[in-house]
């Protein structure tokens, strides 16, 4: 009966995986999982000179369990934590870690490991440092379709 | 230690049924009381952590060495007591005042350390206990006022050390650019728990449960090796050591025996106040 009562209890706060990451992972894809990348900010350690922020154009990431064959080894079908970035008609999928520290992305844009800075459930800050030079990325959750996800809807019903 | 406390609950668990089966209860006292109550804890909790602190200082003289001239500031030891918040959820029942319940504690047990050095740069260390408790209390229950028990059940328990690079400016990263970097984890480890407590219930839907409980860590293989703090991440680079070092000084770190297996007992003593829906 404990053991029982052990599982029920602990249901509610089941995790990807046995090792208990990609805990963000979940944050980031709930929903629709797509998120709007709202500005960088840029600077140098060390540097006197004032960070400099861009605000992004009209660029979303998409994050979402991406599934696929896998020919090569015929070793059937495989399910993945996936992030698909936008840039107008431009998209790139790749495979992504999302923990609650450190965020890793194989192939979108920015690829890279990111130390996450801010994390809330609609508001994330990553920070890329290479080097001496710095990178603040942040997004923000959209209620809306990124925008290649709706051309592409717009092509099958059309 | 662990058969003294054993004892204890026991002991605790014969007084109350015994007091419990005497007749004038029998005769005044036969509903069954059932209650769900969720809660909030707090309380203050004691581990060993020396496996933690000895790495700590080991990272202490090879910052020491490695970076000889930049002077660091040492911050202390690790703390083997703090307090901490954490959720509880008891189920549970009583009749002829006999005590029943189920009852589930999570705790996140969280402390960081920061080795900074005088040119700005350094190392922090963020430890992670994320601990649940799945205990069986039996006991005296009054099913008004009181009641008081004896625990015993199961503990699991995850662990995670990250380890930052500091910069000047207050700039932290945990990126794959230093070796050192990470976000060490373990694999799900257990353990037995002991303890015991009392439940009051000043107010209708109001009750306070205070408790000591003596979670304990599993063995440790005698054989074989144990699955230590390690960072499996896509990010790493494979030629590094992706374990949590047990020894800074021993260079290069991706040796065998170089890793800690995070077990750790604790003791706690917390105070629940609890939404306390009963059925009489």
């Amino acid at each position: 009966m404990l053991i029982c009562c052990a599982f029920v209890l602990t249901a509610c706060n089941k995790e990807d995986d046995h090792l208990g990451e990609n805990e963000l992972f979940r944050v980031l894809e709930r929903g629709n999982g797509v998120w709007e990348i709202v500005s960088y900010k840029q600077y140098t350690i060390g540097s006197l000179d004032a960070p400099v922020t861009t605000n992004a154009d009209e660029e979303y990431y998409e994050f979402f369990f991406k599934t696929e064959y896998l020919e090569a080894i015929d070793a059937g079908f495989i399910t993945y934590p996936a992030a698909s970035y936008y840039k107008g008609k431009d998209r790139q999928t790749g495979k992504i870690e999302a923990e609650n520290e450190r965020v890793f992305m194989v192939h979108p844009s920015y690829a890279g490991s990111w130390t996450v800075i801010e994390n809330k459930a609609r508001h994330q800050v990553w920070r890329n440092v290479t080097g001496n030079t710095v990178v603040e990325m942040t997004l923000k959750k959209c209620g809306c379709d990124a925008p290649q996800k709706t051309d592409i809807i717009e092509e099958n019903e059309g | 230690m662990t058969k003294k406390i054993l004892l204890l609950v026991l002991a605790v668990s014969a007084f109350a049924s015994s007091y419990g089966q005497s007749e004038k209860e029998k005769k005044t006292d036969t509903k069954i009381n059932l209650w769900v109550s969720p809660g909030y804890t707090y309380g203050y909790s004691s581990a060993n952590l020396g496996k933690l602190q000895s790495s700590f200082d080991s990272y202490i003289r090879y910052a020491d060495e490695a970076y000889a001239g930049d002077a660091i500031t040492n911050p202390g030891n690790w703390n083997s007591g703090q307090t901490h918040p954490g959720l509880s959820f008891h189920l549970g029942a009583s009749a002829r005042s006999v005590l029943f319940s189920v009852t589930h504690f999570r705790f996140q047990v969280d402390q960081s350390r920061t080795v900074l050095r005088e040119s700005g740069y350094g190392r922090r260390f963020d430890w992670k206990e994320n601990r649940r408790e799945w205990l069986f209390d039996v006991g005296y229950g009054s099913g008004r006022f009181f009641d008081v028990f004896g625990s015993f059940g199961i503990n699991g328990n995850r662990y995670k050390m990250v380890s930052y690079q500091l910069y000047p400016g207050g700039v932290y990263s945990v990126n794959q650019e230093y070796p050192f970097n990470g976000v060490f984890r373990n694999l799900y480890t257990g353990g037995l728990s002991f303890g015991g407590g009392l439940k009051l219930r000043p107010y209708k839907y109001i009750a306070l449960d205070l408790r000591y409980i003596y979670a304990k860590a599993g063995k440790e293989a005698k054989t074989g090796r144990d699955p230590g703090l390690s960072d499996n991440a896509d990010s790493r680079d494979p030629m590094t050591s992706n374990e949590f070092p047990a020894d800074y000084t021993r260079q290069p770190l991706n040796q065998l025996d170089n890793y800690i297996v995070p077990s750790f007992s604790r003791h706690y003593v917390v105070m629940s106040v609890l939404l306390n829906i009963q059925s009489k």
